[in-house]
């Protein structure tokens, strides 16, 4: 089985959810989740990432260097919103 | 390419202690991509800061670097310059830091044209002392030692830069990310005084005391205040109060720089 690689990841010890990232994405792909996880007692979360297009405008918006995504052409494989496997090549 | 910004950072430093949503952490990595993209090595670049929480930046990355006080990144930077003319010299600094305290050594730098490239992060604001009024709080807006709004007008930081002699001269702003970057690329790259007038969020000092303690909301303001350079020559002077006008607003490569003016002398003495 390939290796888990979802188009966007968020690195959780880096994020403070401020939420930037979530507000430039063009696809709804991110969103803040209730968690007891930083003080704000939330956390940004990939909740879709079928519909990731890698633009990077979250990656370049994020002032924590906490959400980096994998370059246009890098094979994917994931789990997608509704629990399937996904492989997508481009 | 995707950037690694582990090559540049000091890892062990994150998280980053400015507050969730800062405009200082997109500046940061606008400044590193666009060092990504040059191909530099971290060795040849000097970055230098003075006090403020934007110069905390030189503390995350794994540059030569110097924290050293307020408003004299520029005095100690352009020493550096003139001891190693190769090395690559950065100064990231604040709107308090570059324009109050540190505004004589800024306008004497650019009048040298010295090679030094200076990212302003203009925040409005002394973030990090607690919400004190600085030469770029935009007239009219509270601060701590404004409370009923600043009365002073603000300085246009770019037109500062110009007229006291800076070659490179570029705004933009944290809502868009990817053109600063390569504003700061280009600036990099300018041999002589270059000069980025970064706008920036700081949400909880600025933000807090004007109805934008939100960043996101921040950033979206910004955005609203700012017009290219190719709308603004169509707006009116009415139309432009309390703009910010983005774009590489000014670029002179006829001038000399000042440590190839330096060596020149040193050459001519030497040959006497
Ligand atoms: C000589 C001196 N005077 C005053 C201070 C206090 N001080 C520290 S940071 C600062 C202002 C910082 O504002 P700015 O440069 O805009 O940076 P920001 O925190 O907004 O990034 C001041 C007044 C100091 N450290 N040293
Ligand atoms: S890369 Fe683009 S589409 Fe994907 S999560 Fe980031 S902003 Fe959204
Ligand atoms: S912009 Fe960065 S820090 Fe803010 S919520 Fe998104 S991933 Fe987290
Ligand atoms: S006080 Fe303002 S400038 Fe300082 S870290 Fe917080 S948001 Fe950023
Ligand atoms: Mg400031």
């Amino acid at each position: 089985m390939a290796v888990e690689q979802a188009p966007v990841v968020v690195n959780e010890d880096l994020c403070t959810a401020c939420g930037i990232c979530i507000k430039v994405c063009p696809k709804n792909v991110l969103e803040l989740v209730e968690a007891l996880h930083v003080w704000t007692g939330s956390m940004c979360k990939v909740q879709r990432p079928e519909d990731c297009i890698r633009c990077k405008l979250c990656e370049v918006a994020c002032p924590h260097f906490a959400i980096d995504v994998v370059d246009v052409g890098v094979e994917l494989t994931f789990t997608d919103s509704k629990g399937n496997q996904v492989t997508k090549s481009k | 390419m995707a950037t690694d910004y582990s090559k540049y950072l000091r890892m062990e430093k994150l998280p980053l202690y400015w507050c969730p949503g800062c405009g200082n952490g997109t500046i940061l990595k606008a400044m590193i991509t666009a060092i990504d993209e040059l191909g530099w090595q971290n060795d040849d670049i000097m970055m230098v800061s003075g006090i403020g929480c934007s110069s905390r930046a030189t503390g995350y990355v794994d540059f030569h670097t110097i924290h050293t006080l307020h408003g004299r990144a520029v005095p100690v930077a352009t020493a550096i310059k003139m001891c190693h003319p190769d090395m690559h010299v950065i100064v990231f600094s604040g709107d308090g830091d570059s324009t109050a305290i540190g505004g004589n050594h800024f306008i004497h730098a650019c009048r040298r044209n010295i090679d030094l490239t200076v990212i302003i992060v203009d925040n409005w604001i002394y973030g990090m002392t607690g919400g004190q009024y600085s030469p770029l709080t935009p007239t009219g807006t509270k601060a701590s030692t404004m409370p009923r709004g600043n009365i002073d007008p603000n300085f246009d930081i770019a037109e500062l830069a110009k007229g006291a002699g800076a070659t490179f001269v570029a705004r933009s702003s944290v809502a868009d990310p990817m053109i600063l970057k390569n504003y700061i690329k280009k600036g990099l790259s300018h041999k002589g005084m270059s000069v980025i007038d970064a706008l920036s969020n700081c949400h909880i000092q600025w933000g807090r005391r004007n109805k934008y303690g939100d960043p996101v909301k921040l950033v979206d303001l910004i955005k609203e205040k700012t017009v290219t350079k190719a709308k603004a020559a169509k707006m009116s002077e009415e139309e432009l109060k309390g703009k910010y006008v983005t774009g590489i607003l000014y670029e002179n490569t006829a001038k000399k720089e000042y440590t190839q003016a330096y060596k020149e002398l040193v050459e001519k003495a030497q040959n006497e």
